[in-house]
C-alpha cells in the first residue's frame, strides 16, 4: 500500500503577494534538510507539502527532520487511496489496523477539498465509519471522546487516510530565509541558544557570536559552543559561528576600569564586536538571551547601557521570561544537556563582587574612555576564526 | 600534538610505548578467541597466558594470581565487593582511607549504603596516614582494609610493611587490598614485600593502552565475583580476554623499571627551581615520595587558569580540583591533608615517568615560572 508524508504549513498561507515566494523557500528548506537522509520526492498544494519516502525504512527519520523545520505545523503519515469511496474504504481497514485494538473508541472526520467528488464529507465519515465498524466489531464508535480519530481528506489528486493521533506537532513559525539574518551572541550557557531558536522560528537566518578567553575558558568551553551551535543548526541548517579572541580585552578592563563596572564595559565590547561582525556578513540585528532582572547586568539601566553601545536592533526575545520557562524550552529544543556541561568561563577573576545594578550611561562610558576601544576591538576583529557548523 | 611538547602528566596516563604498540598489531594477527578449542584460540590463549606470566614475574607472584580486568577501576571494585560480600558473615566492618583513588572511595560510599560500617583513616599534612587511627578503628570483626600504595595526587608512598603489622596485630581477619596503580611501573610493587593479599595495576600508566589492568589476589577463595556470565580466568573475571589490551600491558610491564632514582632527581630539581617562584608551596612528604608526582600551590592563582596557560606553551600538567563556576570541585586529597582553599585552588601536579628529561624538566620549570607571573598579574 503506497504511503505518503502530509506536511501541513501554517502561517504562510497568510502572506498574500508573498505566499508564492515563502512556499519557494520552505521547499528548499525541507529539500536541503533532508538532502542527506533519504531520497524523497516533494511537491506542494493546497497549503500542504507532500512528501513521498523513496528510500524503505527511512520514513520516522524524514518525519523528524520535517516536524523541526519553521514554518511546518504538523506531520503525518498517511495512507495514498484512489479517488472512489470503494477504493478509501478498502484501505482504511487496511491501513488503521495497527491503530485498533479490543475496546478503541473512534470516530470519521471527512474533508472534501474537491467538491467534485460525488459523496460530502457527512456521507464519507458514515461510509468508512460503517465499514471500519463492520469489519472490526470489537470497536466503538464514540464522537465525543474517540482514541482514534480517522480522517479521511479528499484532495485535488487523491484521497488520503490517517489516524490523527499518529500526527506530530511541527514547530510552526516562519521558514527561515523569509525574515533576512541576525547575528546572536552565543555563549555557553542556558538562555542564548534559546533565545536564537525563538528568532529563528520567525524565518530569520542566524549567525552566532562566540567570545574566546584563553587560557580563562578552555578549548572544552570552545567545543561545547559548537556543539550547541550544532544543536540549532538542526532548525535553521548551517550556521557560521564567529569565534572572537577575547582575553585581551578582558585583561585591559580589570586592569583599566572599576572593578563594579566590569561586566558592563565587557558586554559593550562584545555588542560592538557583535555588531561589526553583523554589518560585514549583512545581518539586522542583533540577538541576546537577555531576561529583566536575571543577573546584575540585566537591570533595565544595565541593559540600556549595554544597548546603547550600537546603532543595530537588539532583539531579546527571553525578555519576560523567568528562568524556569527559559529551562523549559531549552530542554524541548535540545540544548539543556550541553549547556549545563561545566566548562564554561571558570573564573569568577573577571565577575566583580559587586557589580553595579543601576548604572548610568556617563559613567561607564567614562570608565570605558580609559581604553583604546577601536584599537582592541581591531585586534578582536583580526583574530576571529570562522567555523560552520552543520546540524549535529 | 606539537613536537616540542612537554608532557608532565604520566600520573594521569602515559605515551604508549613500541612495544606496546607492537604488541596490538600482534594481536591483530592473531584474533581467536582465547576460549575456542581450535588452533587460533589456542594461539591466542598462549600469548594471554604468556603475558599473564610477564605481569606476575614482574610483581614477583604467580601467573594464577593475576586476574586481568578492564583497568584499575574494575581491578579496585573487584577486590572490594569481592572481599566485602564473600565476607559480610564474619563481619561488616571495612577500613580505608580519606585520601584513595575515587574507584576505592565510591565502592565503599557504595557499601556503606548497603549496610556495610567503613572508617576512614586521615592525612596529615604531609599526606602521610595517621596509623593510629587505623590501630583504633581495626578489630576482629573487620575483614578488609584498603589503601593506596602510591597517591595520585602526591606521590607519597604509605608505609606499607607498618600498615600490614597493625592488621596482623589488630584484625586478623581482614584482607588488605592496596592500589598500585601509581606506584607499578615507578617503584618496586612486590605483594609479599608489601604484605598486600590483594594489588591493583592498570597498564596506561606504565605505557600500555587504556582499558586493561590487572588484579593479583593471593587467593581466589576470599573474593566472591561482581561480574558473571562465562568460565574465563576461573569464573572470578568471566567475558572473553581483551587480548589486544593484554598483550600490551605485558610488553609495557617488561620495560617498566623499578628504580625511581631519576625520577626523585627529576623531582628534586624541579621542586628547587619552582621554590624561587614567591608564595609557592610543595604539598605532601618530599622524604616519603615515590618521586613520581610534584605537588605544588602557586598561591592566589586558580590552578586551572594555569593549566591552560601552561598548555599554550606545550606543558601539559593538571590539577587535583577543577574550577568550574557551577561545580566547584576542590581536590578532595588536598582537602583531607588540611590545606587551606587558597592552597588547593592554586595547586597543580607535574608528573614525571622515567622517560621525562632533565632538559624538560627545567625548561617547562621555567614556563611555569613566566606563565605564574603571567596569570598572577590578572587575579
Amino acid at each position: 500500500m503506497k504511503e505518503i508524508i502530509l506536511a501541513k504549513y501554517g502561517e504562510i498561507i497568510l502572506k498574500g503577494g508573498n505566499r508564492p515566494r515563502f512556499e519557494n523557500i520552505l521547499l528548499n528548506n525541507i529539500r536541503n534538510s533532508l538532502k542527506n537522509v533519504a531520497k524523497t520526492s516533494i511537491r506542494l498544494a493546497q497549503a500542504t507539502v507532500y512528501v513521498d519516502v523513496e528510500d524503505e525504512g527511512k520514513t520516522d527519520i524524514v518525519m523528524d527532520r520535517l516536524a523541526k523545520i519553521f514554518g511546518i505545523v504538523s506531520v503525518t503519515r498517511a495512507a495514498v487511496c484512489e479517488k472512489n469511496i470503494e477504493d478509501i474504504k478498502a484501505r482504511a481497514k487496511e491501513y488503521l489496523k495497527k491503530d485498533f485494538g479490543s475496546g478503541t473508541k473512534f470516530k470519521v472526520e471527512a474533508k472534501r477539498s474537491d467538491k467534485q467528488f460525488p459523496y460530502t464529507s457527512p456521507q464519507i465519515c458514515a461510509e468508512v465509519g460503517g465499514c471500519l465498524d463492520d469489519e472490526y466489531p470489537e470497536i466503538i464508535v464514540d464522537v465525543h471522546n474517540p482514541d482514534v480519530t480517522v480522517k479521511v481528506e479528499v484532495r485535488d489528486f487523491a484521497a488520503y487516510v490517517y489516524a490523527e493521533e499518529n500526527k506530530i506537532q511541527g514547530q510552526g513559525g516562519m521558514p527561515i530565509g523569509t525574515g533576512s539574518k541576525a547575528t546572536l551572541l552565543l555563549s555557553g550557557g542556558i538562555d542564548s541558544p534559546v533565545a536564537g531558536h525563538m528568532i529563528s522560528k520567525r524565518g530569520v537566518e542566524i549567525d552566532a557570536v562566540n567570545f574566546f578567553s584563553f587560557p580563562f575558558t578552555s578549548d572544552r568551553a570552545k567545543e561545547k559552543v559548537i556543539e550547541l551551535a550544532g544543536i540549532l543548526a538542526r532548525y535553521t541548517s548551517k550556521i557560521n559561528l564567529y569565534i572572537v579572541p577575547f582575553t585581551e580585552i578582558q585583561l585591559q578592563i580589570r586592569d583599566k576600569c572599576p572593578e563594579e563596572h566590569m561586566t558592563l564595559v565587557m558586554r559593550r565590547f562584545m555588542m560592538r564586536i557583535a555588531e561589526r561582525i553583523a554589518r560585514r556578513n549583512k545581518s539586522l540585528a542583533l540577538i541576546t538571551g537577555e531576561s529583566v532582572g536575571q543577573v546584575a547586568s540585566q537591570t533595565l539601566a544595565a541593559l540600556d547601557v549595554t544597548n546603547s553601545a550600537v546603532d543595530m536592533p537588539v532583539l531579546q526575545p527571553l525578555i519576560g521570561m523567568d528562568k524556569i520557562e527559559i529551562i523549559d524550552r531549552a530542554h524541548e529544543i535540545g540544548t539543556y544537556e550541553t549547556s549545563i556541561l561545566p566548562y564554561e568561563d571558570c573564573c569568577t577573576v573577571f565577575t566583580p563582587k559587586h557589580p553595579t545594578t543601576n548604572p548610568r550611561r556617563e559613567n561607564i562610558e567614562k570608565s570605558e574612555s580609559r581604553l583604546d576601544g577601536e584599537t582592541l576591538i581591531e585586534a578582536a576583529l583580526a583574530g576571529v576564526e570562522k567555523i560552520e557548523v552543520y546540524p549535529s | 600534538m606539537n613536537e616540542n611538547m612537554i608532557y608532565l602528566d604520566n600520573a594521569s596516563t602515559t605515551r604508549p610505548s613500541e612495544a606496546a604498540v607492537q604488541a596490538m598489531l600482534k594481536a591483530a594477527q592473531c584474533f581467536g578467541n582465547p576460549s575456542s578449542l581450535h588452533g587460533l584460540g589456542l594461539e591466542a590463549e598462549k600469548l594471554v597466558e604468556e603475558s599473564r606470566k610477564a605481569i606476575a614475574d614482574k610483581l614477583g607472584v604467580e601467573s594464577k594470581n593475576i586476574l586481568f580486568t578492564s583497568g584499575g577501576t574494575e581491578a579496585n571494585n573487584t577486590a572490594i565487593f569481592g572481599v566485602a560480600n564473600a565476607r559480610h558473615k564474619i563481619g561488616k566492618k571495612l577500613v580505608t582511607s580519606t585520601i584513595e583513588h575515587p574507584s576505592v572511595l565510591e565502592a565503599f560510599r557504595h557499601l556503606e549504603s548497603e549496610g556495610f560500617t567503613v572508617e576512614y583513616i586521615d592525612a596529615d599534612r604531609d599526606g602521610l596516614l595517621d596509623l593510629d587511627m587505623l590501630y583504633d578503628f581495626l578489630d576482629e570483626e573487620t575483614t578488609l582494609v584498603s589503601i593506596m600504595h602510591v597517591n595520585n595526587e602526591t606521590g607519597v608512598i604509605q608505609p606499607m610493611e607498618k600498615i600490614r603489622e597493625i592488621i596482623t596485630e589488630k584484625a586478623p581477619y581482614a584482607h588488605f587490598h592496596t592500589d598500585c596503580v601509581q606506584s607499578f611501573g615507578k617503584i618496586e610493587v612486590n605483594p609479599k614485600r608489601l604484605g598486600a593479599d590483594m594489588v591493583t595495576v592498570s597498564s596506561h600508566k606504565i605505557h600500555g593502552f587504556k582499558g586493561t589492568g590487572a588484579l593479583y589476589v593471593s587467593d581466589a577463595r576470599m573474593l566472591r565475583p561482581i561480574l558473571f556470565g562465562g568460565e574465563q580466568q576461573g569464573e572470578l573475571r568471566p567475558g572473553t580476554e581483551n587480548v589486544a589490551g593484554i598483550l600490551a600491558f605485558a610488553a609495557a610491564a617488561r620495560e617498566a623499571i623499578s628504580d625511581n632514582s631519576k625520577i626523585i632527581s627529576l623531582r628534586s630539581k624541579m621542586r628547587e627551581r619552582l621554590l624561587r617562584i614567591p608564595d609557592t608551596i610543595i604539598n605532601g612528604s618530599d622524604a616519603h615520595n615515590s618521586g613520581s608526582v610534584l605537588n605544588v600551590s602557586f598561591l592566589g592563582i586558580k590552578a586551572e587558569i594555569l593549566l591552560h596557560a601552561l598548555e599554550a606553551k606545550g606543558v601539559y600538567v593538571s590539577t587535583g580540583s577543577a574550577c568550574s563556576s557551577h561545580r566547584p570541585q576542590p581536590s578532595h586529597v588536598l582537602t583531607a591533608m588540611g590545606l587551606d582553599k587558597k592552597a588547593i585552588e592554586g595547586a597543580i601536579r607535574i608528573s614525571f615517568d622515567y622517560t621525562t628529561t632533565e632538559e624538560e624538566v627545567m625548561r617547562a620549570a621555567e614556563i611555569i615560572e613566566e606563565e605564574v607571573a603571567s596569570v598572577r598579574r590578572y587575579m
